[in-house]
This record gives C-alpha cells, structure tokens and sequence, in this order.
C-alpha cells in the first residue's frame, strides 16, 4: 500500500476561518474522492484523520478546529512548518446522475461536504446545502460555496445569520413546504435519525454533522 | 489418506494450528469470533494489565515494504474493566480463548492472573516482551534468565490448572537460556516471538515516524527471526512453542512448525490477507501435507532439526 507512508509537505497557506478554526493549505496533488480522509501528522503530538478539502488540481487543504492538545499544537504552526500526510483513507460519497441534492451541515462538518458540492455543481445537479454554525463567524466556506453557485440556506444558534435555530429544524421546515423532495439515506455518518424519517421526493440528501470529530469515531 | 490439522498445546486442543496472536482484533466478543468464523483454530486476547492504559499518541502503526511497524503501547481497559467483556467473549466462542497480559510488578502479574484465572481461559499467556513500554513498564521481564524466572514462578503459584504460557522477545543474548528459565518455573508452554523493536525515520520530518520512537517490527521481515527464536528453544525445552512472528501463508507456518513449533501466531498477516488469512492458511498446510505425504502436525513438527 503506497499510501502508508508519510509525505512530509510544508504549510503552504494558513487561512483563519474564525476565533477557534483555521484552514491549512498544501501544495501537492492528492487524489480524493468527496467525504474521504488524510491522516495528519503532527509531529511530536498526534497523528488525526481530517475531512479533505481542495478547490483545484495541485492544492488540498484541512480545516481544523483547536479542540484537543494535537489540534491546538497545529493550530500554533506557521507557514513553511512541516506535517506528515497518509491517505487518502475511508469511503466516499456518491451522488445522482440528475435532479436536486440536499446537504446538510453544521459548524466545520461542511468540510467533508466542500468536494461534494462542488461535484454536484459540476454534474449541473440543483444543490442546496443547509449550513449551520453556531454564529455567523463560524459559517464555513461562505464565499467559495456562493461561487460554485449551490443554493445556500444558513442558520446560526443565535440568529445572527439566516435561521435563528438548528440546520436541521430549517431542513425539515423548508423540506416539507416542498413535498418534491425524496430522502434517500447516504451510507455515510450520522445518528441523526430526525432528518432521515421524512417522506419527501425527488431529491437525494446527504448529510453532515455538527461535530467534525464524530465522523471518524 | 486423511490429513489432521488439529494441534495440543499443553492439554489444550485446538481443531487447526493457526491461533490469532496478541494486539490484533482482541478486543472484542464480536471481533473474537469473527476470527473463529474465518478459521482460526484459537484466540489471544489483546494484553490486559494491572489498569487502564490509554497508550501512546499516534502514528501507532506504520506500514513499511517489508513488515508493519507498532508502539500501540499495550493501551486496555486493565483487569477490572474486562471481566465482563471476557465473559462475553467466552459465551460466544466455541475455539479456546487464551488470555494474554501484562504488569508493572510482580505482585501485579499475581493480582492480574489471579483475577484472570477465575474466568478459566484456556490458556494463560505472560505477556513478558513488549517492546514498546521500557519508560514505564520497567525493562522486559523476558531480557532476564532471573526475572523471567521470578515472575512465572509466582504467577505459576495462582492460575491453578490453567496452562501458562510465556512470550518471550527474540531482542537477547541467547533465547534458549530464558526459554529454559521459563520451563523450570513451571511454565507450560511458550510463545515466541514478540515483534522485534526497531526504528524507522522520516527522513524529510527528520524523525522517527512512531511517537514512542521505538516500536516492535512484524510481518514478513521478522519470520527468520522468529523461525530462528523456535528453533533454538525447540533444543533446549520440552513444552510447546507457539511460533509467532510474520506468518502470512501455510508455508510460513510449516516453517514454524518444521522449527518446532505446535502451532502458530497470526497477527499482521490478517492486515496482509484479510480476516480469512487463517482458512488461508489452513487450507495451504492441509495441501502441502496431502502432497508431502505428512497425516498429521504433529509428523512434521521439529522435522527440519533432523536434516
């Protein structure tokens, strides 16, 4: 298995999304599929599993938040600083050959939905992605998302953006005023069993979750 | 001609030889018997020590061209927390369940047994070899003829009639003196070898990949080693030897075997073949032997010391 063994690449970029999360940028080619993971070394700390993120050929990004003592440790790193990368790992995503497509995430989850998204815009499929964060600082990936042009419904636990409440709740709302759209289960994560008991049609929705974490557990 | 697969180890019968080794899958009842479903003839419990262990920080396991590299660092929910679950494992496994673990001390080793011992594993295995723990474990009991000696000898005191068997490391001098050490201490039977410690570099990160920097080498790289480690106990002791140490296929095993061994440890051969690498394995013994002429394990056992 060739993607054992480390590659060391140095920080290229460091984008601070907000207060708790920052986006780390490489130059190198990492062939992904949406949903799939990269092993990152942290030397001297950890090695943690992030959700990959890249925007075009020859660039792949992590968006990390400073939870626990090896993200913190990351979180301290500068440009030029070097990390070791396996992967990519795990299963990816699938979409529909045509029609709409539902997403749903919240907080840093949109991470590993990003390369979905944009897959989806570039099949031409009808993408709505339902955004949560818990303030509108922590909306990720606001600008990219609105260039890919997907369909963006935002909400914040404190209504300083968008929906005052959950994604979930503002799904369920906006779904059910359009009785078009289908549920159909993605095998990936979550527990979240509210969002998969409605009866819509026409759609595929794939979700995400709050806590990025809870993915690779 | 019908061939016979099945093994003793120690008065333990196992249906075929292949057993899966220490610190892979034996964690859990299910994944327990997910190795019996795919052939394996007998399963060793992940070490359990004196307590919890939560283990070092990862890269844990690295995979290099010629084996798999590990300092996991004997992370268990320690002897309390595992009752239940060992029960658990015994309710639903029909192939023996031997009972690996660890300690700091001696006294510990005896408290640890003592509770493992009233669960009736099939065997008792001394884990006396972990090669990534030296900071707080203290220095492996099986680098010493005295220790080795010390520890089995008490333990030996409280497991009653259950098997104890010692894992021994082939990082000595000379592996048959702790061997022997081992058996007049009442051990009943041996299991050899522990992964060989080494260290591999990041050459870019200018580092060792492993956190714990030291870690034990398996697979492939290891067999001659490991068959080396059986042949020389095999000479010197009278109990059964356990051949562990980069079994991927029948072959490797009858080499084991060939060296002495009664039957054989599979560990990262189910990274290398998949969790069937024990029917795999089986089904290539099976066939060797039907070609060799060989109607039972125990006719090819040691046979290569006769050459």
């Amino acid at each position: 298995m060739n993607n054992e063994k480390p590659i060391a690449l140095p920080i290229k970029k460091i984008l601070i999304e907000n207060e708790r999360v920052k986006t780390f940028i490489f130059e190198h080619d990492m062939p992904f599929e949406p949903g799939q993971f990269v092993l990152t070394w942290i030397p001297g700390f950890d090695e943690k599993p992030f959700g990959l993120v890249s925007r075009k050929k020859g660039e792949f990004m992590i968006t990390v938040a400073a939870v626990g003592h090896a993200t913190k440790a990351l979180h301290m790193m500068e440009v030029g600083d070097m990390l070791g990368f396996r992967g990519p790992f795990g299963s990816a995503f699938s979409l529909p050959k045509s029609g709409s497509v539902a997403m749903v995430a919240g907080g840093y989850g949109m991470a590993s939905l990003f390369n979905l998204a944009k897959q989806a815009r570039e099949k031409k499929l009808d993408v709505h992605v339902f955004l949560g964060a818990r303030t509108k600082q922590e909306l990720l990936y606001l600008d990219w998302m609105r260039e890919l042009g997907v369909k963006l419904h935002l909400s914040t636990d404190d209504g300083s953006e968008g929906y005052k409440g959950f994604n979930v709740e503002l799904f369920k709302e906006r779904v059910e005023n359009k009785p078009k759209i289908r549920n159909t289960k993605s095998e990936t994560n979550s527990n979240d069993q509210d969002v998969s008991s409605f009866d819509i049609r026409n759609s595929i929705l794939i979700r995400s979750i709050l806590w990025g974490r809870k993915l690779w557990r | 001609m019908s061939t016979d697969l099945s093994t003793n180890l120690a008065g333990i019968k196992l249906k075929n030889p292949t057993i899966l080794a220490s610190g892979i899958m034996g964690v859990s009842a299910a994944s327990l018997k997910f190795c019996e479903e795919n052939g394996a003839g007998a399963v060793t419990l992940k070490s359990i020590g004196h307590n919890e262990r939560i283990g070092h920080h990862n890269p844990t396991v690295y995979v290099w061209e010629n084996g798999t590299h590990n300092a996991v660092g004997l992370s268990n929910p320690g002897i309390d927390g595992s009752i239940d679950k060992i029960k658990q494992m015994q309710s639903q496994l029909s192939i023996p369940l031997i009972g690996s673990m660890f300690a700091d001390t001696i006294d510990n080793f005896v408290m640890v047994a003592k509770k493992m011992s009233v669960l009736k594993p099939a065997i008792i295995e001394l884990n006396l070899s972990c090669p990534n723990t030296a900071d707080d474990l203290g220095r492996m009991y099986a680098s010493d003829i005295k220790m080795t000696y010390d520890v089995i000898s008490a333990v030996k005191k409280v497991v009653g009639k259950i098997p104890l068997f010692a894992k021994l490391t082939a990082d000595v001098t000379d592996i048959a003196e702790i061997g022997k050490s081992a058996e007049n201490a009442g051990a009943d039977g041996l299991t050899a070898i522990n992964t060989v410690s080494g260290i591999n570099i990041d050459i870019k990160l200018k580092r060792p990949i492993l956190t714990n920097k030291v870690g034990g080498l398996s697979g492939p790289a290891i067999r001659p080693i490991g068959v080396r480690a059986v042949w020389n106990l095999y000479k010197a002791v009278k109990i059964p030897i356990i051949g562990t140490g980069g079994i991927n296929t029948g072959e490797d095993a009858i080499e084991y075997i060939m060296a002495g061994a009664s039957a054989v440890g599979i560990g990262s051969g189910v990274y290398y073949r998949g969790i069937d690498v024990f029917k795999k394995v089986t089904a290539e013994m099976e066939d060797f032997m039907r070609e060799e002429g060989y109607k039972s394990v125990e006719e090819m056992r040691g046979v290569a010391h006769k050459a």
